[in-house]
């Protein structure tokens, strides 16, 4: 009876030490590999960082005035350019109201150009890009 | 016997339950871990990021921490001193082979050498494979921007603590959101940012002007859209700037701000209803005081009614109605309008209102046009919003507010005030000398000051502070443009003159004519004839 108890005892004492190795062993394995994935979450977090400062450096205001000026032949959106459904002329009273009081008016009549470009902002050189 | 057993099976009972707990814990601790490892691992992390970003209203990043390298030395480890000292300097043009070879041989086992190296420079460093010298990362404060806001933003030292602007007046914000990817919401809109600072330089750039300052409001809530000084500094390098460049105009300079305090005296003029659109005043005289003399730039010389006083910015009729006004009242007013106090916002950098010693009838003649105070332009734009905006006076913010939140305001004029004064600042521009600043389809309303700046004694007349306060659209203001010019000199191109019809006026009507569509600003009827819209009270109905 003691024999077979402390037997037991014994095979388990075993059994828990090799588990309980076993887990400390995992548990520290796990412990690397979580500091290298939060390392490399902090790297990433700083690229991300990084990207993000560089994308407003790249969009400053300023700097896509600049290529919008030389580049393209769009300027800054004017009055003239916006509509509101209040100030359109009603159905049927065209002739009522002034033509030319709206954009629609304006290039029916020829006074708007087409692309309208103020002058300051005419691009000084036109270079189509592939 | 019997009692015996019983006590030991107790006792055996008891201490195999602590056993068993004991294991159970033991097991569970070594296997299954609870998650506090993670945690610290966070922390770290968190705390290498000094400052939380700064935003502007849509999100556009202003400032930023990015780790940077500092180059330190353990002194001990060093060989040669001097040659460490000189190659370091080939590298590292900035610094100083004398007291560097000092630093290096004092074996400390820690001294700074540089702080915030460039890549490059760091890289360049390693390939001299020097001993002793070491990179310990510490977070920058990076402003993708450059220039654009910086006198709202501010800068920061080397330790990453903050000496102006937003950087230094929420301090503490920017430190307590620093973890967590929080982030500083500024109400400034870098898109308005760049228009006003754009059409401010271009200002300066055409009318050789020494400095200029520029505030956009927003009327109903008293957020800054856009604060601006120049000359301006590159908040990445402070170091560099001249001290006239740090200094900002629109909080912390104190001007004489000439007529656009017309406004505030026909404001409390009508709001005391002692005096009434229609009332008269005898402008055909100068009026002398003493020494003191006040005269009009352009004489009317006849009687002059309230909106001709405004609108032709009669000296002589502002100082009539501010005498029969009275000095309390005035006093009364001003305080109400916050032109008394330093105006505290999130910018710390605030400049204290200088008034008269002695503040008598002559005194309250002279400040009814803006002669004999001097305060902020953020101060004129404050109280010229409170005037617009329906009498409500609102603390200017650089925090951008919650749409839903209610503003706290304190009432200054009345609602019925504040709109006649809407219809006196549109007919300044419509009829007066503000006309330079229309702009088609968003009507403006507004009102010009020209100040002899102060030298020494007496006043200059060759040397001018111009302004123009401009609300649009103007019968139911929405933003507000104030523009500053300091000694803009006249040119052909303004048929001589320098005064702020000629030279302010038309650099708000175009920092308008850029901002209102960007702020979808309801477009009003634009006349064929681009003539001024149809909408407001005309002259003669006002009489």
């Amino acid at each position: 009876m003691i024999r077979a108890s402390g037997a037991i005892a014994i095979a388990l004492l075993l059994l828990v030490s090799f588990a309980l190795y076993n887990g400390v062993y995992r548990v520290k394995a796990q412990t690397r590999e979580l500091k290298d994935l939060d390392g490399a979450i902090t790297k990433e977090a700083e690229a991300i960082r990084v990207l993000k400062a560089e994308w407003s450096f790249l969009n400053q205001p300023e700097r896509l005035q600049d290529l919008a000026r030389r580049h393209l032949t769009l300027g800054p959106t004017g009055a003239r350019q916006i509509v509101v459904l209040a100030n359109l002329p009603e159905r049927g009273s065209a002739g009522a109201a002034p033509a030319s009081d709206t954009v629609a008016g304006e290039i029916e009549a020829g006074q708007l150009p087409f692309r309208a470009v103020p002058d300051d902002l005419k691009p000084a050189r036109h270079k189509v890009f592939p | 016997m019997a009692r015996t057993r019983a006590r030991l099976t107790y006792a055996i009972a008891t201490f195999g339950v602590v056993f068993a707990i004991l294991f159970v814990r033991l097991v569970e601790v070594t296997t299954l871990h609870d998650g506090v490892a993670p945690r610290s691992a966070r922390v770290d992390n968190d705390a290498s990021y000094f400052r939380a970003d700064i935003v502007d209203r849509k999100g556009e990043i202003l400032a930023t921490d990015l780790q940077g390298a500092s180059l330190y030395a353990d002194a001990r480890v060093i060989w040669d001193p001097a040659e460490t000292a000189r190659d370091l300097k080939a590298v590292v043009p900035a610094l100083d082979v004398v007291s560097l070879t000092k630093k290096l041989a004092s074996r400390q086992a820690f001294v700074w050498i540089k702080r915030n190296l460039s890549p490059g420079q760091q890289d360049s460093v390693r390939q001299l494979g020097l001993p002793g010298l070491y990179f310990k990362h510490e977070p920058r404060r990076v402003y993708p921007n450059g220039r654009t806001a910086s006198h709202a933003l501010g800068y920061v030292d080397v330790d990453n603590h903050g000496l102006a602007g937003v950087e230094r007046g929420v301090e503490d914000l920017i430190l307590e959101r620093r973890n967590k990817g929080g982030l500083v919401e500024l109400s400034l809109d870098l898109r308005v940012q760049h228009a006003l600072e754009d059409e401010l330089s271009g200002a300066v750039a055409s009318f050789r002007a020494r400095a200029a300052a520029g505030v956009v409001l927003d009327v109903n809530n008293g957020e800054i859209l856009a604060l601006s000084s120049l000359p301006d500094f590159d908040p990445n390098e402070p170091s560099l700037a001249a001290r006239d460049a740090l200094f900002n105009r629109v909080t912390l300079g104190v001007y004489e701000m000439g007529s656009t305090f017309k406004v505030f005296t026909t404001a409390m003029a009508l709001d005391t209803s002692k005096i009434t659109l229609t009332s008269q005043f005898d402008a055909r005289n100068p009026i002398t005081s003493g020494q003191f003399t006040i005269s009009d730039f352009h004489p009317e010389n006849r009687l002059l009614s309230v909106p001709e006083i405004f609108m032709f910015s009669s000296n002589i009729g502002a100082a009539k109605m501010a005498l029969e006004i009275g000095t309390p009242t005035q006093r009364a007013y001003f305080g109400r309008l916050g032109l008394l106090a330093p105006l505290t916002t999130e910018i710390k950098e605030s400049g204290t209102p200088i008034l008269p010693k002695r503040w008598g009838e002559l005194e309250t003649m002279t400040l009814s046009y803006g002669h004999g105070i001097a305060v902020t332009p953020l101060h004129v734009a404050a109280a010229n919003a409170a005037i617009a905006n329906g009498g409500k006076y609102i603390k200017p913010t650089l925090l951008k507010r919650d749409p839903k939140a209610v503003v706290p305001y304190s009432r200054v004029v009345s609602e019925a005030t504040s709109a006649h004064m809407r219809d006196l600042l549109r007919m300044v521009v419509t009829q007066g000398t503000g006309g330079k600043a229309d702009v088609a389809g968003y009507p403006v309303g507004g009102k010009t000051g020209t100040a002899e700046k102060v030298s020494g004694q007496a006043y200059a007349q060759k040397r001018l502070l111009t302004s123009f306060v401009a609300v649009f659209p103007a019968k139911n203001p929405l933003y507000l443009v104030l523009i500053v010019l300091d000694e803009p000199q006249p040119s052909a191109a303004t048929q001589g003159f320098a005064t702020a019809g000629w030279t302010a006026a038309p650099t708000a009507g175009k920092v308008i004519a850029r901002i209102a569509p960007m702020l979808n600003v309801p477009v009003a009827p634009i006349e064929p004839s681009k003539g001024a819209p149809t909408t407001m009270a005309s002259y003669e109905e006002l009489h």
